[in-house]
C-alpha cells in the first residue's frame, strides 16, 4: 500500500517564514537600544502604535472591505481611557479594556449600518462615520475638551518595577501588545476556521455564503475585533503623548493607516507592521514636513497601485523563495489553508448522502412566487424534488430557472408561498441552506482564484460544518479528474477545469441536494459527454439528489428520470422525459418543430 | 466579375501567454457565402475571430478585407472598414434601450433587422438588460449588422439558447445571407450549422484540418463521428 | 417665519452651489463608472489655475473660467489615460489611485502656494428681495448650476454622443467592435467631467474662496450629493444637491453651531444604511 502524493509544506518555505518573523522581531526589539535620543524613542513608540492600528485594519481588509475609519476607533479608545483616567480617576489598566470594548461596540454599530455596502460605498460610510465622530467630540466640550481636546493624560501605571514614563519601557510595552495583535490577526486569517471563512468571504462573498459562511456574523465579528484593537492602540498612543484631540482622528490619519496596510500588504502577517515601519520612519529620516509626508504617502499609494499590488513584503519574500527554491524541490503553495491529504486508492470512497431513494419529496414548494418590485419572475410553483435521482429543469431563456435556484438558496426573495424542507416550512438563507445540505453551482463557474484546487475543496468541506470524511474528498478529486490539478490555483484553470472544480466544490460538503446551473454550457461535444457521465456517476455513487438546469437536450433526456418545464415563471409540464418531449405546450414554447 | 474574396487569411499565426494558439491559418470567404468554422473547445475558434476583428494581434500572416490588408488595425477601424462582429455570449449594452442600441450605427440597407427579429420590435423601448437570453442574442446580431458590413461574423450564436430559439436564430442567419450579406460563423452545434452553411472548415488545436462543402462534411460518416460527434 | 424663508432661500442657493460642485463627479460615476477620489483635487487645481491667470496675467473673469475649464479638462484626460484606464473594473485600485493623486496634489499645493486662503478681486452685490438677503454671487452660481445640469442631462440622455458614451460605459469592447474609438471617448468624458469641476470652482470662489484644503470639502460634498441623489443620475445630482443644501441651511439656521454639521452627516449615513442607491440610482450598482 503506497501513499500517493502527500501534499506537505516544503521545509524550506517554513524555514523562510520563521526566519522572516524572527528577523523582524529581532530588529524591532534591538533597534531602539541603538539610540539614546529621546526624540528617536518617541518615533519608535508612535511607529509601534501605528503598527497595531495597521494590523487591526488588515483584518477588515482581508474580509473584503476598505475602512477609512481606523484612526477614529483609535480616538474612541484614546478619549475613553483619557476621560476615565482623568475625570473619573479610573486606573489605566482598568480603563484600557473598557476603551477597547467601547471601540469594538462602535465598530459593530458601524458594521451594522454598512452591512450591505461594499467597495466605494463602504469606504464612504466609514469616512462619514469618522467625520461624525469629530463633530461629536468637538461639540461635547464638557466631557471631551472640545476642539482643543484633553491634556495631562497619565502614563499607564507601572508594575513590577516597570516605569512607563520611560519611552524605552513604554515601547516594549506597546511591542507586547503588537505581538498579541499579530496573534489575533493570525487567528482571523488562516489560523482558525473563522479566519479561513473570513478570507473566503473577502475573496468571493456569494461563493462564501453558498458554502456556509455567515457573512453578517463573520463581518461583524471582524469589525469588532479590528476596531477593538484600534481602540487599544489609540489608548497607548494617547497616554504616551499624554493628550488626545480631534485632529488625531482626522480622516487623513485613517488614510495614512490604509497606506501602511497597502504598503506592507495585507496578504501576510507582518505586512502591516512593515508598512507602519516604512510609513513612519521614512518621513522622519527625511525630516519631512507634514506636506512632504503627504506627498510621500501619495507617491507610495501610486507606487502600490501601479507596481506592487500585493505590498512590498510579498515581492521581497517571493524573490527570496524563488532563490531558495533553486536549492530544493519543495512545492510552493501561496496559501496557508490546509490542503487535502491524499490517501491511497482503496481508501477513497464517497460518503453516502443521507436521503434515501423513494423518500418522496424532501424539498417541496407550494405556491412559490418571486417578484422584484413589480416584475413577477415566478408564480404559483407547486412542485417537489424527487429524492435519489436526477431531476431536470428546462425551459426557454428568461423562464426563471436560475431565479428559482436563487430562491431555493436564499439569494432571491421568496415573495409568495412556502418552501418545505423535510416537511418543515423554512425561509431560505444562503449559509443555512448550505449547512442543511443544499449546494449549487453557477452559470459562470465560481472558484477561488487564489487558492489551489485541493485547498478550495477542503475549505468548502470545512466551512459547511457538515461531517465530511477525508475519504469522500479523495474520492471526489479522483472522480472529477482533478488529481493532476490539485496544486493549481483557481485563476490558472481552463474553462472546463473550472467547471469540474466548481462541481467538486459543491459536492465537497456531501450535500443532500445538488443544484447544477447549466453545467454543460460552453463545453464541446467531448467535454459534454465526459461531464454528463460524471454527473450520472456522482449521483449513482452517493445516492444524493440532483436538480439540473440544462439546454443540451440529448444529455437532459439521458440523465434525468423526471423533467419539469418552466415557461414565463410557471410550470407548464412535469413528468418523464418521454412524456415531456411529446407535450404540445413544451414543443410550442421550447423545443420547436424539427 | 470580381473574384476578390471578401475575406482572406494567409498563414495567420498568433500567440497567447507564450503558447501558440493559431498556427498557419489560411482560408477565404467569397462574397455572399455562409461559411462555418466548427471544432471543439480550445481549438482556437474564438481566438481566430478575435484576430480577424482586431481584438488581438496576429504574430504572423496577413488578413485581407476585399483585397485590402487590415492586419493589426484596431477593432473600431476594422468595423468601419466593413467587418461586423457579434462575439460569444451576446454582449450588449444593458442600460440602452433596444431602440437606442439600434441607433448607434447606421441601419442596414439590405436587411430590415426589426423584420428579421420581430421580438426586438415588440420590445423596442425596453432596456436591453430586461431581455431574455434569446432576445439578447438577436439584439447582438442586429447590432453587428449595423453600418452595412461587407461581412458579418457570428461567434457561437446558438450557445446557451433554448432549442426553439436556436431555430429562429439560424433562420435569421439564413435570411441575412439571402439578402446578400456574407456571413462567417463559428459554431459548436455542427448539425445545425451544416444545415444552413455553404462551406465549412474544421478547426483543431489552432489549425484548419478539414474543409469542404457543407454537404460533403455532413455526409461523411467518419468525419461525423470523429469531429462532429454526430 | 422670516428666518424660515431666509434659510429656505439660503438652502436653495446653497443647493444650487452644491449641485454645481457635484455635476462633474456625477458624470464620472455615471458614464465612466469611476469613483474619483481625486475629484476634489481637480476642483482645487482648476480654481487655482483661474486665480493665478487672473492674478499674474490680469485675465478677465470670463476668460479665467475658460482657463479653469481647460486646465481641469487636461488634468482629467491625463488621469484617465495614465490611471483610470489601467484600473477599469478594479474598484479598489481606482479608489487608491485617486487617493494617491489627491494626497500629492494637496501636499504639493501647500508647498507650492502656501496654505493661506485666496480671494479673487470680483465685487458682487447683494440683492434684497421681499426682505430676503440674496448675495448675487450665490444666486448666479445657483443659476449657473441649473443651466449646467440641464445641458449635461440633455447631452447624456438625448444626443447621439450621449448614446455613444453610455454604450461605452456599459461595454467598451463591444462599443469598439461597433466602430467607436473608446479611448478618445473616455478622454472626452473624463475631460468634460473634471472641466466642469474646474468651472464650478471658479464660480464658487466668491462664496467659498480658495485654499489647498478645499479639496476635502469639495470632494466630500460632491460625494454626499451624488450618493443622496443616486450614482449615475444627473437628475439625482440636482435633487440631491438641493436636498443637501436645504438640510444644511436649516440645520445651521436652527441648531447650535457645534451640532449643525452632524445633520448632513447623519442624513448620509441613514441613506447608506437604508437606501444606498439614493433617490434615483439603481440597486445593481451598489449591493
Amino acid at each position: 500500500m503506497t501513499t500517493t502524493d502527500l501534499i506537505k509544506t516544503s521545509p524550506t518555505r517554513v524555514n523562510l517564514d520563521i526566519l522572516g518573523y524572527v528577523g523582524l522581531a529581532a530588529v524591532l526589539i534591538i533597534a531602539p537600544l541603538l539610540t539614546s535620543n529621546a526624540y528617536h524613542l518617541n518615533v519608535f513608540v508612535i511607529m509601534a502604535v501605528n503598527a497595531i492600528l495597521a494590523t487591526g485594519l488588515a483584518i477588515v481588509v482581508r474580509a473584503g472591505r476598505l475602512s477609512l475609519a481606523q484612526a477614529s476607533f483609535g480616538g474612541v479608545g484614546g478619549y475613553t481611557t483619557g476621560i476615565l483616567t482623568t475625570t473619573l480617576s479610573v486606573p489605566f489598566w482598568v480603563a484600557l479594556p473598557i476603551g477597547g470594548l467601547l471601540a469594538a461596540a462602535i465598530g459593530v454599530l458601524l458594521g451594522l449600518t454598512s452591512l450591505r455596502l461594499r467597495g466605494f460605498y463602504f469606504a464612504i460610510a466609514t469616512f462619514t462615520f469618522s467625520q461624525l465622530a469629530i463633530v461629536i467630540l468637538r461639540a461635547w466640550t464638557d466631557v471631551t475638551g472640545g476642539m482643543s481636546g484633553m491634556f495631562g493624560l497619565p502614563h499607564p501605571t507601572g508594575f513590577l518595577g516597570f516605569d512607563f514614563s520611560d519611552p524605552l519601557q513604554y515601547y516594549y510595552l506597546v511591542l507586547i501588545f503588537l505581538f498579541v495583535a499579530v496573534l489575533i490577526y493570525y487567528a482571523c486569517t488562516a489560523g482558525t476556521s473563522f479566519g479561513r471563512g473570513l478570507s473566503v468571504l473577502g475573496e468571493d462573498e456569494v461563493l462564501a455564503r453558498s458554502i456556509g459562511v455567515s457573512a453578517t456574523r463573520f463581518r461583524l465579528l471582524a469589525f469588532a475585533i479590528s476596531s477593538g484593537i484600534g481602540g487599544i492602540a489609540g489608548s497607548f498612543g494617547a497616554h504616551f503623548i499624554q493628550g488626545v484631540s480631534p485632529s488625531d482622528i482626522q480622516p487623513i490619519v485613517s488614510i495614512f493607516i490604509v497606506v501602511m496596510v497597502m504598503a506592507g500588504g495585507a496578504k501576510t502577517l507582518t505586512g502591516p507592521i512593515i508598512g507602519a515601519v516604512i510609513m513612519t520612519m521614512v518621513p522622519e529620516l527625511l525630516r519631512a514636513s507634514a506636506q512632504w509626508s503627504m506627498v510621500f504617502y501619495g507617491v507610495f499609494l501610486l507606487l502600490y497601485v501601479f507596481l506592487f499590488r500585493e505590498g512590498l513584503l510579498p515581492i521581497v519574500s517571493k524573490a527570496a523563495k524563488r532563490l531558495l527554491a533553486r536549492f530544493s524541490n519543495g512545492t510552493m503553495s501561496n496559501s496557508s489553508a490546509v490542503p487535502v491529504q491524499f490517501l491511497s486508492a482503496d481508501q477513497c470512497k464517497p460518503d453516502i448522502s443521507p436521503t434515501p431513494v423513494g423518500s418522496g419529496t424532501f424539498m417541496a414548494f407550494q405556491g412559490l412566487g418571486c417578484s422584484f418590485g413589480s416584475l413577477r419572475v415566478l408564480s404559483d410553483l407547486n412542485w417537489g424534488v424527487e429524492a435519489g435521482c436526477i431531476n431536470g429543469l428546462i425551459g426557454p431563456n428568461g423562464a426563471g430557472k436560475t431565479t428559482f435556484f436563487n430562491v431555493m438558496t436564499g439569494i432571491a426573495p421568496l415573495t409568495d408561498g412556502t418552501v418545505r424542507w423535510h416537511g418543515k416550512d423554512i425561509l431560505p438563507v444562503p449559509e443555512e441552506m448550505a449547512r442543511r445540505g443544499v449546494a449549487r453551482t453557477y452559470q459562470h463557474a465560481r472558484v477561488l482564484e487564489n487558492h489551489t484546487v485541493s485547498e478550495t475543496i477542503s475549505l468548502c468541506a470545512e466551512l459547511s460544518k457538515r461531517n465530511v470524511s477525508d475519504a469522500h474528498l479523495n474520492w471526489l478529486i479522483s472522480v472529477m479528474n482533478l488529481k493532476h490539478l490539485a496544486n493549481v490555483n483557481g485563476k490558472d484553470l481552463t474553462h472546463y477545469q473550472r467547471r469540474l472544480t466548481s462541481i467538486a466544490m459543491a459536492m465537497a460538503s456531501n450535500p443532500e441536494l445538488l443544484l447544477l446551473d447549466e453545467p454543460l454550457a460552453g463545453l464541446d461535444d467531448t467535454e459534454t459527454r465526459e461531464l454528463s457521465t460524471l454527473i450520472a456517476k456522482i449521483q449513482r455513487e452517493t445516492g444524493n439528489t440532483i436538480l439540473l438546469i440544462e439546454h443540451k437536450l440529448s444529455e437532459v433526456m439521458a440523465l434525468c428520470s423526471v423533467l419539469t418545464v418552466l415557461d414565463h415563471g410557471q410550470i407548464i409540464a412535469h413528468g418523464t422525459p418521454a412524456e415531456v418531449a411529446s407535450n404540445e405546450d413544451v414543443i410550442e414554447a421550447y423545443l420547436g418543430h424539427e | 466579375m470580381n473574384n476578390t474574396p471578401i475575406l482572406s487569411l494567409e498563414n495567420v499565426q498568433s500567440h497567447h501567454r507564450g503558447a501558440q494558439n493559431l498556427s498557419g491559418i489560411s482560408f477565404e470567404v467569397q462574397k455572399g457565402e455562409l461559411v462555418s468554422i466548427l471544432g471543439a473547445n480550445g481549438a482556437g475558434k474564438t481566438s481566430l475571430l478575435g484576430v480577424i476583428a482586431g481584438q488581438f494581434r496576429a504574430s504572423n500572416g496577413v488578413i485581407k478585407l476585399e483585397g485590402r490588408d487590415v492586419s493589426g488595425l484596431p477593432p473600431n477601424i476594422i468595423n468601419k472598414l466593413g467587418i461586423g462582429y457579434a462575439p460569444q455570449n451576446h454582449p450588449i449594452f444593458d442600460s440602452l434601450t433596444v431602440k437606442e442600441s439600434l441607433m448607434l450605427g447606421a441601419p442596414n440597407q439590405k436587411v430590415d433587422v426589426l423584420a428579421l427579429f420581430p421580438n426586438l420590435e415588440r420590445k423596442h423601448n425596453q432596456r436591453a438588460a430586461s431581455l431574455s437570453g434569446g432576445e439578447r442574442q438577436m439584439l447582438s446580431m442586429a447590432m453587428a449588422l449595423q453600418n452595412d458590413p461587407k461581412i458579418c461574423i457570428f461567434d457561437e450564436p446558438s450557445s446557451g439558447l433554448a432549442p426553439i430559439i436556436v431555430t429562429q436564430v439560424f433562420d435569421a442567419i439564413r435570411k441575412v445571407v439571402e439578402a446578400g450579406i456574407t456571413v462567417l460563423m463559428v459554431e459548436q452545434n455542427a448539425r445545425a450549422a451544416l444545415k444552413i452553411a455553404d462551406r465549412a472548415y474544421v478547426m483543431e488545436h489552432g489549425k484548419l484540418t478539414l474543409s469542404g462543402s457543407a454537404a460533403e462534411l455532413a455526409n461523411n460518416d467518419e468525419i461525423r463521428r470523429a469531429y462532429l460527434g454526430m | 417665519m422670516q428666518l424660515f424663508l431666509q434659510q429656505g432661500a439660503n438652502g436653495l442657493m446653497l443647493g444650487g452651489m452644491f449641485t454645481l460642485m457635484s455635476v462633474g463627479l456625477s458624470m464620472m460615476f455615471g458614464t465612466m463608472k469611476v469613483a474619483n477620489f481625486a475629484y476634489g483635487a481637480m476642483y482645487m487645481l482648476g480654481g487655482y489655475s483661474a486665480f493665478w491667470a487672473s492674478n499674474l496675467l490680469g485675465v478677465p473673469h470670463l476668460l479665467a473660467i475658460v482657463i479653469a475649464f481647460v486646465t481641469a479638462f487636461l488634468l482629467g484626460v491625463v488621469m484617465e489615460e495614465f490611471g483610470f484606464s489601467k484600473f477599469r473594473g478594479n474598484e479598489e485600485a481606482t479608489l487608491i489611485f485617486g487617493l494617491g493623486v489627491a494626497l500629492i496634489a494637496r501636499g504639493g499645493a501647500v508647498l507650492a502656494w502656501g496654505s493661506q486662503t485666496r480671494f479673487m478681486p470680483i465685487s458682487f452685490d447683494t440683492y434684497r428681495v421681499a426682505g430676503l438677503v440674496l448675495p448675487s454671487a450665490r444666486l448666479w452660481a445657483a443659476v449657473a448650476s441649473l443651466g449646467i445640469v440641464a445641458v449635461v442631462y440633455v447631452l447624456v440622455n438625448k444626443t447621439p454622443w450621449g448614446r455613444i458614451i453610455r454604450a461605452i460605459s456599459d461595454n467598451p469592447e463591444r462599443a469598439a467592435l461597433m466602430g467607436f474609438n473608446t479611448r478618445l471617448q473616455y478622454w472626452l468624458t473624463a475631460g468634460l467631467a473634471t472641466g466642469l469641476a474646474g468651472v464650478a470652482s471658479v464660480l464658487l470662489i466668491p462664496v467659498f474662496s480658495l485654499s489647498p484644503a478645499m479639496d476635502d470639502a469639495a470632494l466630500y460634498t460632491a460625494m454626499t450629493v451624488v450618493i443622496l441623489g443616486g450614482l449615475g443620475s444627473i437628475t439625482g445630482c440636482f435633487v440631491g444637491g438641493m436636498l443637501l443644501g436645504l438640510v444644511t441651511a436649516f440645520s445651521y439656521g436652527y441648531l447650535p453651531s457645534p451640532i449643525a454639521p452632524a445633520v448632513p452627516l447623519i442624513l448620509l449615513i441613514l441613506t447608506l444604511a437604508i437606501r444606498p442607491e439614493g433617490l434615483f440610482g439603481s440597486k445593481d450598482r451598489v449591493v
